[in-house]
């Protein structure tokens, strides 16, 4: 299977969005061989970022193409994976190919001046307070949706770490969800992902404000930027026991809270105790992505 | 209760007679003006379509010409209903001094506030925009700007200066502050000064974006980012 594409080969590129580290095409004359029915979008990324080394995002293209095709097929229901490298004349990778992001996974939101627009459903809209869904006229989804929001997190985080892969930079800006026709997340940002022994091909990934876990914080305060910037398997414990007591605290300023507390009432005690284990345990006593999903089937 | 933390952004517009002249090469047929009110909208939009961002960020609009005045107090811009947004209107000449010593006494007030009110807060962000040469004395301006940086002033605020139109670089390269952290961002076609306007919303979105999302509990060093403009956007030197 070929692993990269020259950007002269890609055909149109219609713009789709732009961001601090890439843009992002629509190609309409572009499929890839063993999935001719996907559209594809292309990452491109900005000279800032480059260069951007081939081979480490060549590893991840790799690495879901070795797996099982049913692990295959269940990564590909929960990751917007990269399918292929792209490059150009210059040095390095220019960006990377994806397949267009299910619609379901989009909303229609409106904005105080009565104009609407269709926007990625990032989980970070499960912050918000009433009165942002009022105004965005989108559902604001029940405990019982929030919790199944939870569920789909812990088993897409359960399938990376099963095929040895440390997301990393984690947060609620990096993986969106959906309610209908069955409530799902689907993790986005896949190429800042590294395998367990091998390192991000972005370079070192900075832990987003906010999500740094303790050990990341005692680093800093000892002025050891090499200890802050560790991502592991307990990092990314960390910040799923994080991501649930965000998702379901439902208080204001939920997406900086880090205090189990404010679910006391609401969630078993089971749950409660895992998030305690979570986010104030030992790193190595942190609940697996597994000993989440379990809890909430 | 743990502090939250809140990063103050101020946009500082220059709205002498002139922003009302000229237009975009693009038919927009707007005037600069009327971009910087637009620079609101935006701002406004993309904090509403994030609660991570709207949480930390906290804005300001001050306009100034002959003297400056507050025309947005410090707030949460969500919560403050488009059409209770004044509308920014051209007066008299350009006293960037005016400007100065309102935005440290404002900035003073301000910081002071949120801190009551419970919050951590960040050093302040100025996007300070004009489209030509203070009609100050030199020797004013720049006393009042020293003042406003100055090591003695605690919340001294984190300075970009944004020229279109007839600004010149040679002033605006002495108004970034701190010196070799920040840069002066000066319109390479002075035409255009619209569409400069629009293209500094951009940066200052996106500075929101990236100041908002690296904040860090564990680290002391301040938490603004200030991104480099887009590479196919050659608008500015």
């Amino acid at each position: 299977m070929a692993l990269r594409v020259d950007e002269r080969d890609l055909g149109r590129l219609q713009p789709l969005a732009r961001g601090g580290m890439a843009e992002l095409f629509d190609l309409p004359d572009f499929r890839i061989g063993e999935h001719p029915d996907w559209p594809m979008v292309y990452k491109r990324f900005k000279r800032a970022v480059r260069p951007v080394p081939v081979f480490g995002l060549e590893a991840l293209v790799k690495l879901r193409d070795g797996l099982h095709p049913d692990q295959q097929k269940a990564m590909d229901q929960q990751f917007n994976w990269m399918l292929r490298v792209v490059v150009d004349d210059q040095p390095g990778a220019a960006g990377i190919l994806l397949p267009r992001l299910d619609g379901t996974y989009f909303a229609k939101k409106y904005n105080s001046y009565g104009e609407v627009s269709e926007k990625p459903n990032e989980a970070q809209n499960l912050t918000a307070t009433d009165v942002f869904f009022q105004r965005w006229r989108i559902p604001n989804p029940s405990m019982e949706e929030r919790l199944l929001i939870c569920r789909s997190l812990s088993l897409g985080m359960g399938k990376l770490h099963r095929a040895e892969v440390i997301y990393g930079d984690l947060s609620l800006r990096n993986f969106l969800y959906r309610l209908e026709p069955t409530v799902s997340v689907m993790f986005v940002d896949t190429d800042a992902v590294r395998p367990k022994g091998g390192r991000s091909a972005l370079g070192v990934q900075p832990h987003t404000g906010d999500w740094e876990p303790p050990e990341a914080v005692a680093a800093a305060r000892k002025g050891d930027k090499v200890g802050f910037a560790v991502q592991n398997f307990e990092t990314d414990r960390y910040k799923l026991g994080l991501a649930i007591l965000r998702i379901l605290a439902r208080v204001p300023r939920a997406g900086e809270t880090r205090d189990p507390n404010h679910l006391r009432s609401v969630i078993p005690a089971t749950t409660l105790s895992l998030l305690h284990n979570s986010l104030r345990g030992r790193p190595a006593d942190r609940p697996t992505a597994k000993d989440w999903y379990q809890e909430f089937r | 209760m743990t502090e939250m933390l809140v990063l103050p952004f101020y946009v500082v517009m220059d709205v002498s007679y002139s922003m009302t002249m000229g237009h975009s090469s693009d038919g927009a047929h707007e005037t600069p003006i009327q971009s910087g009110n637009n620079v609101i909208k935006e701002v406004k939009v993309a904090l509403e379509d994030s609660p991570l961002l709207s949480d930390k960020v906290r804005f300001s609009l001050i306009d100034f010409s002959d003297d400056a005045q507050v025309v947005i107090p410090m707030c949460d811009l969500t919560t403050v209903a488009p059409q209770d947004i004044p509308t920014l209107t051209a007066r008299g000449g350009t006293s960037y001094a005016a400007a100065f010593r309102l935005m440290q006494r404002q900035i003073r007030q301000d910081v002071a506030q949120l801190k009551a009110d419970g919050h951590k807060v960040h050093r302040p962000a100025v996007f300070f925009l004009t489209d030509g040469d203070p009609t100050d004395s030199d020797s004013e301006w720049q006393a009042t700007f020293a003042d406003l940086t100055s090591p003695s002033f605690k919340e001294r605020p984190n300075f970009i200066p944004f020229g279109v139109g007839q600004a010149k670089k040679a002033i605006l390269d002495q108004l970034v502050y701190p010196q070799g952290k920040m840069r002066s961002f000066i319109q390479q076609n002075p035409d255009e000064a619209a569409n400069g306007i629009r293209a500094m919303a951009e940066i200052l979105i996106g500075s929101i974006v990236g100041s908002a999302t690296s904040f860090s509990e564990g680290s002391e060093s301040g938490a603004f980012v200030l991104p480099e403009p887009d590479e196919d956007e050659s608008v500015w030197l």
